[in-house]
């Protein structure tokens, strides 16, 4: 028997059936936490954030176009909330697209350059316990429009079109976001390694 | 490598290949740029190692129970709210400590609660009646707005009013509120939802009257993704029905006919678990005002007014009812091309 789609499920709760969106629920409770525990660096503020996640798929499914994709809907809805939890946090400021990747004494320096020593032999310096605390916090301290897309691209393996679809933006913006952020994680790791050693 | 511009454009699509976002024929360009040139292979190297440190980063573990606590989330929110427990909304007690206060006599209680009882007599209605009128006026001017939006749309259409398509024998009701198997949904909201999408509403929350106490704007970065409104509490207004097999063209409409008025009295706005008690005779107005006081509506010739009793139609049709129907189920239709039936 064939595994029902996303849309499917969709549809059959619309229909009246609430196991199909106990099913969404089951299938996407984890993958969904896992994006919002990495986005908010909270796993409790994560858990309420996909209740309120699904709460609203469950309000809207109606309204839901059915010839689009479920999954990247999902997303748009949760990135949307993890969002508006962080303004109210106000917990970091947002990097404008134009603003540079690297300090001013970088200026000019390819994307590549950032990462040139980013990745020297990190265990000879830390134990993998700190290196994956000082991951972690690397993360958690990106600009929300640039975490918010390496997230999306590096865990969660969305293609750049999905991305361009679940954040609102055009797909060149999608490229130049993810490129920045990719520089800003490794230029933050090359710093705060020579601050540690 | 041609030249430096090559190399160039080989670069920026590292990043892309280490995310297998390169289609096959791409990649293995990608791949073989890497191969023949030594600087793109450490490029590429460091590029890898610094994508790999991103796995270093730890999730913490949801509860086991996650899934099931969405679920009773949800079935919470779509449950009848239970009214308070009478016996805990009152300490015990309270009665028996106020007489038993040292500061003031009973005389002198009785005296400022009779104070207060006169000021609030003479001031609190004066106050909401106000209120309440301001609200009635901005709900109108709203509905004004609404309306100009659906003229213009009505312009740049050839001269057909929004229209979303047709459903044969599809439920108007919103969706979580008519679960009937086989039944398919079709919104009557869609076609107000055109004129915000294309912008000629130019702003959510011209769809809420401000006497609408679930109402609130959709979000704008919802309007590309959604086709209607994302949920019942995006909209005040009741439309005319417009599940039809074509549209309707504006000029052929009887000028005596409402389009669109303030919601229908069926339909409260809030998410869920609303009654659908039917209303026996024809003066119920809508529910958005206080004590269904009356509605805004607006003719098809673009008149708009406030009205205390719902019969306002052509020769004194019900605006909210299907010919003398008091029961619905969301499949009922006008009975005529002159019947208004205003819907959500």
């Amino acid at each position: 028997m064939n595994t029902p789609t996303d849309e499917q499920l969709l549809a059959n709760y619309l229909e009246g059936q609430v196991s199909g969106f106990e099913l969404l629920v089951q299938r996407y409770s984890r993958e969904l936490f896992n994006f919002l525990a990495r986005f908010t660096g909270n796993g409790p503020t994560a858990e309420d954030i996909v209740q309120e996640t699904f709460l609203q798929i469950h309000l809207s499914a109606g309204s839901f176009d059915q010839r689009r994709r479920f999954k990247p809907w999902l997303f748009t809805i949760a990135a949307n909330k993890a969002r508006d939890f962080l303004r109210s946090r106000s917990r970091k400021p947002e990097v404008p697209l134009h603003a540079s990747v690297g300090s001013e004494d970088e200026e000019g320096q390819q994307f590549l350059d950032f990462l040139s020593d980013a990745a020297s032999s990190p265990l000879e310096v830390l134990e993998k316990k700190q290196e994956q605390e000082f991951v972690r916090s690397i993360v958690d301290q990106m600009p929300v429009n640039l975490k918010e897309i390496l997230i999306l691209c590096y865990y969660h393996r969305f293609a750049y079109k999905e991305i361009a679809d679940i954040l609102g933006i055009p797909l060149g913006t999608v490229k130049s976001r993810l490129h920045s952020a990719v520089a800003y994680f490794g230029r933050t790791y090359r710093a705060t390694l020579k601050e540690q050693v | 490598m041609s030249d430096g511009r090559e190399i160039e454009r080989i670069e920026s699509l590292l990043l892309d290949l280490h995310l297998n976002q390169l289609q096959a024929e791409q990649a293995q360009e990608v791949e073989d740029a890497i191969a023949s040139s030594p600087e793109l292979a450490r490029k590429s190297k460091v590029l890898r190692e610094v994508l790999g440190l991103l796995d270093d980063y730890q999730l913490p573990e949801p509860s086991v129970d996650l899934s099931e606590r969405v679920m009773s989330r949800i079935d919470e929110q779509t449950s009848p709210l239970p009214f308070p427990d009478a016996d805990s909304a009152i300490p015990a007690g309270t009665a028996q400590d106020l007489s038993a206060s040292p500061i003031l006599s009973l005389r002198e209680l009785v005296t400022i609660a009779a104070c207060i009882t006169l000021f609030v007599s003479i001031c609190v209605p004066g106050y909401f009646k106000v209120q309440n009128l301001a609200r009635r006026k901005y709900c109108g001017s709203n509905l004004q707005q609404i309306w100009n939006g659906m003229a213009s749309y009505a312009q740049a259409n050839n001269g057909y009013i929004a229209y979303a398509g047709h459903v044969p024998g599809g439920s108007w009701l919103p969706w979580h509120q008519s679960r009937t198997p086989g039944v398919r949904r079709a919104s009557n909201t869609r076609p107000l939802f055109k004129l915000l999408q294309g912008q000629y509403v130019r702003e959510a929350r011209i769809f809420i009257c401000p006497a609408d106490p679930h109402g609130r704007p959709m979000l704008a970065d919802s309007y590309k993704t959604f086709s209607d409104f994302a949920e019942p509490a995006n909209n005040s207004y009741s439309f005319q029905y417009m599940n039809l097999p074509q549209g309707r063209l504006l000029n052929r409409i009887n000028i005596r006919m409402v389009l669109v008025a303030d919601r229908n009295p069926l339909f409260d706005g809030r998410t869920a678990g609303q009654n659908l008690s039917p209303y026996q005779e024809d003066k119920t107005n809508s529910l958005i005002h206080e004590k269904g006081a009356g509605q805004n509506a607006m003719y098809a010739d673009g008149r708009g007014g406030w009205h205390t009793e719902p019969t306002i139609g052509v020769n004194g049709d019900n605006i909210y009812r299907a010919g003398q129907l008091i029961r619905y189920h969301g499949t009922e239709k006008p009975s005529s091309d002159d019947d208004s039936m205003l819907v959500p």
